[in-house]
């Protein structure tokens, strides 16, 4: 795996390099924040706030700040700790029960995140952390991209090494220990076809090494309940392609495939359609649709009465299993002209609404609603 | 595995399709600029001999070009003192809908002068490298500089040209 | 539900490959004055760039797959 990791780092680098550099550009300033809440079937809430910032200096460095907050609430439900009912199911937040009365409280878990990300020309590197009471994550990335073909052609490449340490809650109120580390690579190629067409085609590459179940969440095997197990490696591919295409009438229309499979079994695809509609000079609709549709892992079972052929592995993970998904919405995006005064200072802003419904052939469904402020200055 | 066999190969040809192209160019391109019709934000028609004898800068914009954006107020500032001592900022839009250039042009408050040619005009006969190209001529109608993009390296070599056919070379309306 | 199978992948990588293949050698080159569409927030918009990476978190706590936006997210406990 390691060898195979330095080898597309090196292709995919040197692929990119050679080109003419791109000529230093002048660029706004922006600041973005943006609320998402998550509402599914079963009453858990998911509250996001991001806030973006990024500032362009007199040497072309351009630098950026993200920082995201989580606030997840799981109703309270009545259940034994370890039992599969008592497993968040949806969110997949780690929801620990260390007794009886813990399953009768609303469960609030707050995220919090920071990453920020140094760009020269078309070098670009990144450090992230993630922090919550049982898991802190931690992630150094790395990209590069060039231009070709009198920039009809660009071709970007990213590696990114994650490590996380994961401290589960246990029965005693102590705190164990596990790790979970993952490497990242990613190839992208985005061709303009035509004055009006253009298409990007990626290739990405994950392995992921370490704990991989949630150590909160419990399997029925022949009565008892059982801790989940999976296994400790698993290798993540997927390739994707996307069409931008402008139509006459202010209108554009996008299209995306993913196929994805991995170490375990799981494989899937993905189909997205996004119409964007300009009805004025200010306002544009957009209306979106995407399928889903997944295969199980290999150690997967609805029930695991019979437990031949698994190795030991159980999993009481509904992401595992056999299922589709459906997802469709509309989104509005709003600029207006002068909206804090006409200071000059802002040179831009924009204002974005989504609604989406998402459901599952798991009879899961939830509401997606997300409203965004952008500023450029 | 036929994955790790179909990656490499695809990849190289790939870089091999990569090859860049470059039109030819008008040897001289003075003359074409300086004659070529066009039109005035008010709809009337225009070209660049109706500023015969002053040093030009032709600068090609369009209202959906970033970089354009936050050059032509630069651009906008140099053109007050260069009138006075004989040059003039043309900025010459190539957005397909002119009401787009007005638009930008009126919230701007933009007063150097803009003259309206759409993509398929001089952008296509000069096959411009880059948007915004601008072109220094000098009085006698000869293109003495072409730059291509808006890095703040090249704004400033136009104005040291500007100002060395102005015959001022070291004092100018700075930055 | 559809059974996907290693046969389907590679045909799935080698339809994208060939697409991006046969794009490369047959457009002709799109001038930079040609480019006003593609400059338009309807194709270009950074802020469903953005979007696309706050769903793909979501999407991966939720789903069994990753990936598919040309980058990746942090880890947490969600995934």
């Amino acid at each position: 795996m390691k060898r195979l990791a330095v080898w597309m780092v090196l292709v995919g680098s040197g692929l990119a390099a050679g080109a003419a550099p791109t000529s230093a550009a002048i660029t706004d300033n922006s600041a973005t924040y943006a609320l998402n809440m998550f509402s599914d079937v079963e009453g858990v809430n998911v509250y996001t706030q991001y806030i973006d910032y990024a500032v362009q200096t007199d040497h072309q460095v351009t630098i950026s700040f993200q920082w995201v907050h989580d606030k997840i609430v799981i109703p309270a439900i009545d259940a034994a700790p370890g039992s599969p009912e008592s497993v968040d199911a949806i969110t997949s937040a780690s929801r620990p029960i260390l007794d009886y009365n813990d399953a009768f409280k609303d469960f609030v878990k707050i995220r919090n995140s920071i990453q920020g990300t140094v760009s020269y020309g078309g070098l670009n590197g990144s450090y992230y952390v993630s922090s919550e009471n049982d898991y802190y994550a931690q992630m150094v990335s790395a990209g590069y991209d060039r231009a070709f073909m009198d920039e009809n052609f660009n071709l970007s490449t990213g590696v990114a090494y994650s490590w996380d340490q994961i401290s589960p809650y246990l029965q005693d109120g102590t705190q164990g220990s596990a790790n979970r580390n993952t490497f990242h690579w990613n190839l992208v190629g985005t061709q303009i076809l035509t004055p009006t067409t253009v298409m990007r085609v990626g290739l990405e590459y994950n392995a992921v090494d370490g704990q991989q179940h949630d150590p909160y969440r419990g399997v029925y095997v022949d009565g008892t309940i059982a801790p989940e197990l999976h296994p400790d490696r698993r290798s993540r591919r997927d390739v994707f392609m996307k069409f931008s295409q402008y139509l006459g009438n202010e209108s554009s229309l996008k299209a995306d495939f993913r196929y994805y499979d991995d170490s375990w079994q799981v494989s899937s695809q993905t189909y997205g359609l996004k119409l964007n509609q300009r009805v004025s000079r200010q306002v544009t609709f957009r209306y979106r649709y995407r399928y889903y549709t997944q295969v199980p892992a290999w150690f997967y079972r609805d029930d695991y009465s019979n437990t031949t052929n698994v190795d030991g592995f159980q999993t009481a993970d509904y992401r595992l299993g056999d299922y589709g998904a459906h997802l469709f919405g509309g989104h509005i995006t709003w600029h207006p002209d002068n909206l804090f005064g006409s200071g000059g200072w802002l040179k831009h802003t924009e204002l974005n609404f989504t609604f989406e419904r998402y459901f599952n052939s798991n009879n899961f469904t939830a509401n997606i609603l997300e409203t965004s402020l952008r500023v450029s200055f | 595995m036929m994955e790790r066999k179909l990656i490499p190969g695809t990849l190289v040809v790939a870089t091999l399709v990569a090859v860049g192209m470059s039109a030819a160019e008008p040897a001289d391109p003075g003359p074409l600029l300086m004659n070529h019709a066009m039109e005035s934000l008010s709809g009337e028609a225009a070209s660049l001999m109706d500023f015969e004898g002053e040093v030009l800068v032709v600068n090609f914009w369009a209202s959906w070009c970033a970089p354009c954006l936050r050059e032509l107020p630069i651009l906008d500032r140099w053109n007050e003192n260069w009138r006075q001592a004989g040059a003039r900022v043309v900025a010459v839009s190539i957005d397909q809908k002119a009401a787009n250039a007005r638009t930008f042009v009126a919230k701007q408050g933009l007063s150097l002068t803009v003259l309206i040619d759409g993509p398929d005009g001089l952008a296509r006969q000069l096959d411009l490298p880059a948007v915004p190209t601008t072109y220094v001529i000098d009085r006698n109608g000869r293109v003495v500089l072409r730059i291509e993009g808006s890095g703040e390296k090249d704004l400033e070599k136009m104005r040291t040209m500007v100002e060395s056919l102005l015959g001022d070379v070291g004092r100018g309306p700075g930055a | 539900m559809m059974r996907i199978t290693n046969r389907t992948g590679r045909g799935a990588l080698l339809a994208c490959v060939l697409a991006a293949c046969g794009a490369l050698a047959g457009c002709a080159t799109v001038k930079p004055y040609e480019k006003e569409h593609l400059a338009d927030h309807l194709m270009t918009n950074p802020m469903e760039e953005m979007a696309a990476m706050h769903e793909l978190k979501w999407l991966e706590a939720r789903e069994g797959s990753t990936g598919g936006v040309g980058g990746t997210g942090g880890g947490c406990a969600c995934k």
